[in-house]
Parts: structure tokens; sequence; C-alpha cells
């Protein structure tokens, strides 16, 4: 009898284990909610804020048009923008570029706020060929340069660190390229906005 | 004949113990809790945005106005519109969990940057 009864007790060994595998699990869920903010959740909200400013910065240009003040507006939103998503803990980067009519040429503004100094290579194509031009812009600040005979619609391309892009605009239009970058943490979103 | 149902035992409890560790590692655990009502904040007033009812109230810091074209089902809204200053009008929230959604926008035909701020909380 002293024999059959050690036996079983000593098969329930391995039944333990079990158990305290269920049981560390089970301390753990029970747990879960007291710590949650150990435990890193995506940013939703860069997303949105990128949908926000794709619509957003295109009408700052327009209002700055309309009162004659582009430069400023576009400087000033741009600040607007860096500190309103740094009280949400968002690095906010951007540069944009203007293209507007000037003579038979295009005039090219570029507002540098990625926070180091940077040169911008900008291509312009049209019918009679092309011309490569280097923009340099020191961090915070504004520079601008001149494509003196650009043909009614051109191309141009916009290359600058590791960023090419390229878009057509008709010289008659005033035109927007926008880049932005939203960093929290290990979350970052860059876009493009051509208008 | 003993040692064969420890060992199959503990490679239960291994089995156990190791799919949770997965269950946890992938974030599906944390996910499946996450709720977020900031984006539903957000696209209320984009939407707004869209019907070209945002800017105006917000311009004429019209925060009440504003406020009256909202209606969530399940939760309670209150709005703030505030300047490039960081001062703010409108109501604060009184409400615990609250979530808040933001428009920023650079003004209607002067430039005038406002930040339109939804704060949503459920109805308890």
């Amino acid at each position: 009898m002293v024999t059959i009864a050690r036996t079983k007790k000593q098969r329930k060994k391995g039944q333990f284990f079990i158990l305290g595998a269920i049981l560390i699990c089970s301390l753990f869920f029970i747990g879960l909610p007291r710590f949650t903010p150990l435990i890193k959740q995506p940013s939703s909200d860069l997303p949105y804020i990128s949908s926000n400013l794709q619509s957003e910065l295109p009408n700052a240009l327009n209002i700055g048009l309309n009162g004659s003040a582009m430069l400023d507006t576009m400087t000033n939103f741009s600040h607007f923008l860096e500190t309103k998503l740094r009280g949400r803990k968002i690095n906010y980067t951007s540069l944009w570029l203007v293209m507007h009519n000037q003579s038979s040429g295009v005039n090219v503004t570029g507002g540098n706020f990625l926070g180091e100094e940077i040169t911008i290579s900008i291509n312009i194509t049209d019918g009679s060929g092309s011309t490569v031009e280097s923009l340099i812009i020191p961090k915070g600040t504004n520079n601008s340069t001149l494509f003196s005979s650009v043909e009614n619609t051109y191309n141009i391309t916009i290359a600058f660190s590791d960023q090419e892009e390229s878009e057509s605009y008709p010289r008659d239009k005033v035109s927007l390229y926008a880049f932005y970058r939203l960093t929290r943490s290990n979350d970052v979103i860059k876009n493009h906005i051509f208008a | 004949m003993k040692g064969v149902w420890f060992t199959m035992e503990s490679m239960i409890a291994c089995i156990i113990i190791g799919m949770f560790v997965i269950f946890v590692s992938t974030g599906y655990v944390i996910e499946f809790q996450y709720v977020d009502a900031s984006e539903m904040a957000y696209d209320i007033l984009k939407g707004l945005e869209d019907r070209d009812v945002l800017r105006g109230y917000a311009i004429a810091l019209d925060y009440e106005g504003l406020g009256s074209e909202i209606d969530i089902t399940g939760y309670n809204h209150t709005v703030n519109i505030c300047n490039s200053a960081g001062s703010c009008v409108g109501p604060e929230p009184d409400a615990a969990d609250v979530w808040v959604g933001s428009y920023l926008i650079a003004g209607q035909s002067v430039y005038q940057p406002l930040e339109v701020k939804l704060f949503v909380w459920e109805l308890s």
C-alpha cells in the first residue's frame, strides 16, 4: 500500500509543471492592466496628422499668396507646426519649395526646416532642354534661385539628401513642393506634397 | 514508464509557456486591448473641414457652434480652439479616459494658425 501511494504522489510531479505554467500565464494577465504603460503601443496619431498636413500646407501657401506674404506665411506656419507637434512629442521637420512665374522664367524659393543646412539640386526640363541649379539653404532660413528662361510647361526634378521627386507644372501657376518628416521615437512618417 | 510521463507533462508545460511568450511578443494582446478614439475625433473634424464647416467656426473662436455640429453616439464631447501662443477657448473635459483628436489650420482668408481640439469620452 505504501509503495502504491508513493508512486501516485510521484506521478503528480509532472502535472505540477503544467499547473505552474498556467499559474504564470494567469498571473501575467491579472497584472497586465496595472502595467500597460510599460508596454509600447503603436503611435496611431502620426498618419492622421500627416493627412492634416497634406491638405493644410497648400492652404497656407494660398493664404500667403492672397496676402502677398508667401514667404512669411510659409515660414511662420512651419514654426507653428514645429511648436504644436513638439507638444505631442513629435519632431516635425520640413522643406518646402515654391515655384512661381518671373518674367519668362521660374523663380524657386525654398524654406529649410530640416534642422541642418541642405543643398538641393533642381533640374528644370522643358522643350528646349534642361537646366540644373543648386540651391543651398542654411537651416531655418530661406533662399531662392531663378531659372531665367522656361517654356509654358516644364518638368522639375528636386533632389536632396536621399530624396528625389519629379513633377510637371504650367509656368504661370504658383506651385508647391513640400517634404516633411514626423518622428516620435521609432515611429517615422515621411511624405511629399506636390500642389 | 514514469519517466516518460514526467517528460511528456514537462513538455506540455513548456509548450504552454512557449505559446504564451509568442502570443505576448507578437503584440496581439496589446492590440486587442487598444481602442483609440483620437482617430475618430480627427475623422469628425476632417469631415467638418471637408463640408467647409470647421474653418469658419474656428476663425470665429466659436467652440460652442462647432461643438453643436458634432454628435457622436455613445460619447460625450467638448471642443477647444487654441492659437499659436497656446491659449485656448472652450471648456475642459470633465471626465476620465478622455481622447483628443486635433486639426491644424493655417487660417482662412488671412493667416491665423489655430489648433482645433475635439475631446471625446464614453458616456457612463
